[in-house]
């Protein structure tokens, strides 16, 4: 079974005159234990991409299976803990929690998920290990340098030991040296558990670190890095 | 929860002055609180302590004692009435005195009221001396207020323009009136004092102001009332002890005028918490979103809210107690203040609420936050 399908999904924000169309049938299958890279412009349409297969979008037609559940047809509700329990984000930039530590970033995802707090700060003393964070674990993200950071918030996405993770610009707010550093250890942690995941990037570079590349442009996905994707 | 507790914990000078606003606003309605239930509690203590259930006026009297008189003879027939336990006559004079004895110089403001010991209208009891008896001629029981005014029992006073004095034989609690400490004696003494401090109702004779009832347990006092008002023929009022004390000149219109300004002060306070989360909610838009992106419910976060709320509620109540008792303390003997548990409980409700309602006021924000936005960013 496929971590993810997409079949058809097109999404058009507005109506009538002013009506955008910023999906065209999108349509593409990630493997279980698959790293794909989405690569795109800006206003290309992968962040929508992205939205509508985290479940936090619902897409205009088309239907997103994650799993083995169809996430287009579920309820606001039923979205949100989903996205809690089957879902890790990495977002763009600032993006912790600022008054908790590295450590409290990741365990209270407990309360947030709904998971048992014994295993998740288990899972999270493992992750800040392995994240080679162990020693700045009580530092606020304001203590931290934005590699750690990126990495704490790696650390989240993976706590609560979700099926698929997605990845938005990991390395807008990282020199380039850090940015590789950051997506390796995000394909290295991504491969050592099995998980599936996205990335949504503009940059080539990082197409290295995963195992497969969609380009997307003006909407229409095309399988491959292709001309004026970047 | 954990979330919300941890960003107080962190965020402490942010919610340091929410907090010190509620200080003050809860010192301030328990201040107000406290002078009304003082002015409140002294004007009103001689009808509150009487034992009384009913008070039978004149029927012109509009309720007020001075402008109340009837004949000392009606009592036989109100204690005629079905349902009437015992009743008891009681008449007014405020005026200014002396003591003589160890006490202090210098002229003290006074209320004698006259009243039948044994029977409804008088303390029953004193709380250090004893009460007049019965017919005693020239004794009083002194409400307390005196006793911090430096008069002790066996001292006498007198009324200004008077030439009978009293002996103190005991003290009383909350029984002033009109704010004035009040002498308990008997009718007869009172009669004989009036007598000489107003010669232009000497031609009244066996008057009285008016009659304090006590109803058999069990009977309707409004009935009671109605027979008592038959019984007289028309030529009295008879109204509920609840009644004549809101009947007491400025009672009622000081009662609303300080609850007014106590509710006008929760709204503020409302309106400031509301505030203060709107706009930390505001601030953080874009922390909830990725909250909300990340699995966090609506209900989730408001309820985040609520909780720091009710947090900064209870941390401001305490606070605001012991600055209130912190005043009492060194406020003079004279402001007339009554700190009550029951209005700081009150206080402690209505606070909690306000918080609540205020950072209800969040949550339609807190839903309507995208947590899409939280992708793409920049």
């Amino acid at each position: 079974m496929p971590a993810l399908h997409a079949q058809d999904v097109s999404k058009t924000y507005g109506s009538g005159h002013t009506a955008v169309e910023a999906l065209k049938h999108a349509t593409f299958t990630l493997d279980d234990g698959e790293f794909l890279a989405l690569l795109g412009p800006s206003g290309s349409g992968k962040t929508t991409l992205l939205t509508i297969v985290g479940a936090l979008l619902e897409p205009s037609t088309g239907e997103v299976v994650v799993g083995d559940r169809d996430v287009t047809r579920l309820s606001q509700k039923e979205r949100t803990a989903f996205r809690a329990r089957t879902i890790g984000f990495v977002f763009q930039s600032f993006n912790l929690v600022p008054f908790l530590t590295a450590r409290e970033n990741l365990t209270i995802m407990s309360s947030i998920a709904r998971v048992d707090r014994a295993t998740i700060d288990a899972r999270a003393d493992v992750l800040l290990e392995e994240l080679g964070l162990a020693e700045r674990r009580n530092n606020l993200p304001e203590e931290l340098s934005g590699g750690e950071r990126q990495r704490v918030a790696i650390g989240r996405a993976l706590v609560t030991d979700p099926a698929l993770i997605l990845v938005d610009e990991p390395t807008a707010s990282l020199d380039t040296a850090l940015g590789t550093q950051v997506v390796q250890l995000l394909a290295q942690e991504i491969k050592r558990r099995g998980k599936s995941g996205i990335m949504v990037t503009h940059d080539t570079r990082m197409v290295e670190y995963t195992d497969r590349t969609l380009s997307i442009l003006d909407g229409v996905l095309t399988e491959g890095v292709t001309a004026g994707s970047h | 929860m954990k979330l919300a507790l941890a960003e107080i914990r962190r965020s402490r000078g942010r919610f340091a002055a929410i907090v010190a606003a509620l200080v003050l606003i809860v010192f301030l309605v328990l201040v107000l609180n406290a002078l009304a239930d003082g002015l409140y509690y002294g004007a009103t203590g001689a009808v509150r302590s009487g034992g009384a259930d009913l008070y039978t006026f004149s029927a012109d009297a509009r309720r007020q004692f001075p402008r109340s008189s009837l004949p000392e003879s009606d009592a036989a027939k109100i204690a005629a009435v079905p349902g009437v336990a015992s009743v008891g006559a009681v008449g007014t004079l405020q005026g200014t005195g002396q003591c003589s004895g160890r006490c202090p110089s210098g002229v003290l403001d006074l209320a004698v009221i006259g009243y039948q010991p044994g029977q409804p209208g008088g303390p029953a009891h004193a709380v250090s001396g004893r009460m007049p008896r019965e017919g005693e001629p020239g004794v009083a029981a002194a409400d307390v207020t005196l006793k911090r005014k430096g008069v002790r029992i066996g001292d006498r006073v007198t009324v200004s323009g008077t030439s009978t004095p009293m002996q103190i034989v005991g003290f009383t609690s909350d029984s002033q009136y009109e704010l004035q400490p009040t002498l308990w004696t008997t009718i007869e003494t009172w009669r004989t004092v009036q007598g000489q401090a107003r010669p232009e109702l000497r031609g009244e004779q066996g008057m009285v102001q008016a009659f304090a009832v006590k109803v058999k347990a069990g009977t309707s006092k409004t009935e009671t009332a109605t027979a008592i008002d038959a019984a007289l023929g028309g030529t009295s009022e008879t109204i509920s002890k609840g009644t004549a004390v809101l009947a007491l000149p400025g009672v009622k219109a000081q009662k609303s005028t300080f609850n007014q300004i106590v509710y006008v002060t929760f709204i503020v306070a409302g309106i400031v918490i509301a505030l203060f989360f709107a706009l930390l909610t505001l601030e953080k838009r874009t922390q909830l979103a990725i909250l909300k992106a990340i699995g966090a419910s609506s209900r989730y976060l408001a309820t985040g809210i609520v909780v720091q709320s009710v947090i900064v509620c209870a941390i401001g109540l305490a606070l605001g107690i012991i600055a209130s008792r912190l005043l009492a303390l060194v406020l003079p003997a004279s402001v007339p203040v009554t700190f009550r548990g029951a209005s700081a409980v009150t206080v402690v409700i209505a606070t909690l609420i306000t918080g609540t309602l205020g950072a209800a006021f969040s949550f339609r924000r807190v839903t309507r936050i995208d947590p899409t936005s939280a992708l793409g960013g920049a």
